[in-house]
């Protein structure tokens, strides 16, 4: 079944924006963190400056963009409305900001237990009702389409991500006897191939053909790919919970490969070369071919220097994830504003159009500067001494972006004043 | 009236063109659009406009997408 279109479910734009607002501000945050302590990288993947750039990437950056962009999709392509969107969003949106907040705090400041303990209260609360929302309103909608079911699985992917990241959360902040390596393989499985290649597969299906006017994907790969990934991570998880780490890795890397070389097959005959969106989902789709590639080869070395897994790492959340996301988001965002604008029914020619908001000279500029940040970041892996570098970029990074949707959201806010305001508003 | 293709265009600037024109006719004009898939997304925001419309395959992949404002 196609999914449905209401536009009269659409949640206030208070709701998504508050979320993409945020994410800049997490990465700015995530450059001071790297300027201050990036050389410290050196001690590998699980020191604690990893381990809170890992987490404010992962959440305060690509989470906030994907709750954002959750919620507004969930409303309006699966014609599940929110009774109280402006609650919901508090409910979800400061939770998470605070847990981001608690949990970078808890990693820097020696794991400290009583950061770990808000970090868990305010995560478990805030995604787990993400998570909760999603499934509702997916199981209420008549949506069958392949996206509404990839969202389905990552709403299960999202749910496993948290309990075992609280888990490990509870272990530091009241330092119960749980195996830790068994359970940080489970969250990273759980949250790199069940919610976040599951999310992004799921909505590239559709946007990929119909942003970047490439050639559908196969019906075949759109019947399968939501329950194969969920298959993978399943396989995954059962080779951690027998004792084989090293197997783990295979189901996802092949999954994740398998995604990567089909859709880079799909933006190869795109009939909009130059569209920025598509350089970034390029970029994205290289990088987690790389990633696979990184993952393989600390697979095989007996003796892995921290090169492999923090290059792995980096390509999957700033490589892929990002680059999805923010190659997304300068489509959402001009097109939320012009859609709400839209439904004010103003004066015909006083809307402008959706480059009105973020011209594509910008979206470009964006991708110019997200791709020196995460070459910074390779270098970084490589080099832990170069983090004054990578954080300079990433502060630069965070301020193009800020500024584009910044940009936008207060045009938004400048036109809506002026069509609230018209002597002949509401038009009759 | 030939049909104006939008087909190159990225989503959602059909969607401006066609509600701009939509605007800017008069009761009893005819517009058609090629299109390179029926337009779901466009409908609920047709549909205060006063307008009828109906599709047809374009023979070459996409549809012709015709539209009366009454």
């Amino acid at each position: 079944m196609q999914p449905v279109l209401a536009y009269d479910q659409a949640p206030p734009f208070t709701l998504p924006a508050r979320f993409f607002l945020a994410m800049p501000v997490w990465l700015a945050c995530s450059g001071l963190v790297c300027l201050a302590w990036g050389s410290q990288a050196e001690a590998g993947r699980f020191s604690p400056v990893v381990l809170a750039l890992t987490h404010l990437l992962a959440l305060g950056v690509l989470g906030n963009v994907m709750a954002g962009a959750v919620l507004q999709i969930l409303a309006v392509v699966a014609g599940a409305g929110y009774r109280h969107p402006g609650r919901l969003g508090l409910a979800v949106f400061w939770p998470l900001q605070l847990g981001v907040g608690a949990l970078a705090g808890a990693f820097l400041t020696g794991f400290s237990a009583l950061l770990f303990r808000l970090a868990l209260a305010c995560l478990v609360w805030g995604l787990g009702l993400l998570a909760l929302v999603l499934t509702r309103g997916l199981l209420n909608s008549p949506a069958r389409d392949a996206t509404s079911r990839a969202l389905a699985f990552a709403a299960v992917g999202l749910l496993c991500t948290v309990l075992f990241g609280g888990t490990m959360a509870a272990v530091f902040g009241w330092a119960l006897p749980l195996p830790m390596t068994g359970l940080l393989e489970l969250h990273m499985l759980a949250a790199a191939l069940g919610w976040l290649l599951m999310l992004v597969a799921g909505v590239a299906v559709t946007v990929v053909p119909m942003f970047m006017l490439t050639p559908a994907y196969p019906a075949s790969f759109m019947r399968v790919f939501s329950p194969a990934l969920a298959l993978a991570a399943l396989l995954g998880a059962l080779a951690v919970v027998a004792g084989w780490p090293r197997l783990a890795a295979l189901p996802a890397i092949g999954a994740a490969a398998g995604f990567a070389l089909l859709t880079l097959g799909r933006l190869q005959a795109s009939r909009r070369p130059a569209d920025p969106a598509r350089r970034f989902w390029l970029t994205g789709m290289l990088a987690l071919l790389l990633a696979q590639l990184t993952l393989a080869v600390g697979l095989c070395l007996a003796e892995a220097a921290p090169l492999w897994a923090l290059a792995t790492g980096w390509l999957w959340l700033a490589g892929f994830g990002c680059a999805a996301a923010f190659g997304m988001l300068y489509k959402i965002t001009p097109f939320l504003a012009w859609l709400h604008l839209k439904a004010l029914h103003p004066p015909r020619g006083a809307l402008p159009s959706m480059h009105g908001f973020i011209d594509a000279s910008a979206q470009a500029r964006g991708w110019q500067v997200y791709l020196f940040w995460l070459a910074s970041g390779l270098l970084w892996c490589a080099w832990p001494a170069t983090a004054p570098l990578l954080g300079m970029a990433t502060l630069a990074l965070a301020g193009v972006l800020g500024h584009a949707h910044g940009r936008a959201l207060w045009r938004y806010y400048r036109l809506r004043q002026a069509f609230l305001a018209a002597p002949d508003y509401p038009p009759s | 009236m030939t049909p104006r293709d939008l087909r190159d265009l990225v989503p959602p600037e059909p969607m401006e063109i066609i509600l701009d024109a939509v605007e800017a006719a008069r009761p009893g004009d005819t517009l058609a659009f090629v299109l390179p898939h029926f337009p779901t997304p466009l409908l609920p925001l047709l549909e205060p406009c006063g307008v009828r419309y109906h599709s047809e395959l374009s023979g070459d992949g996409g549809i012709i997408f015709h539209i009366e404002r009454l």
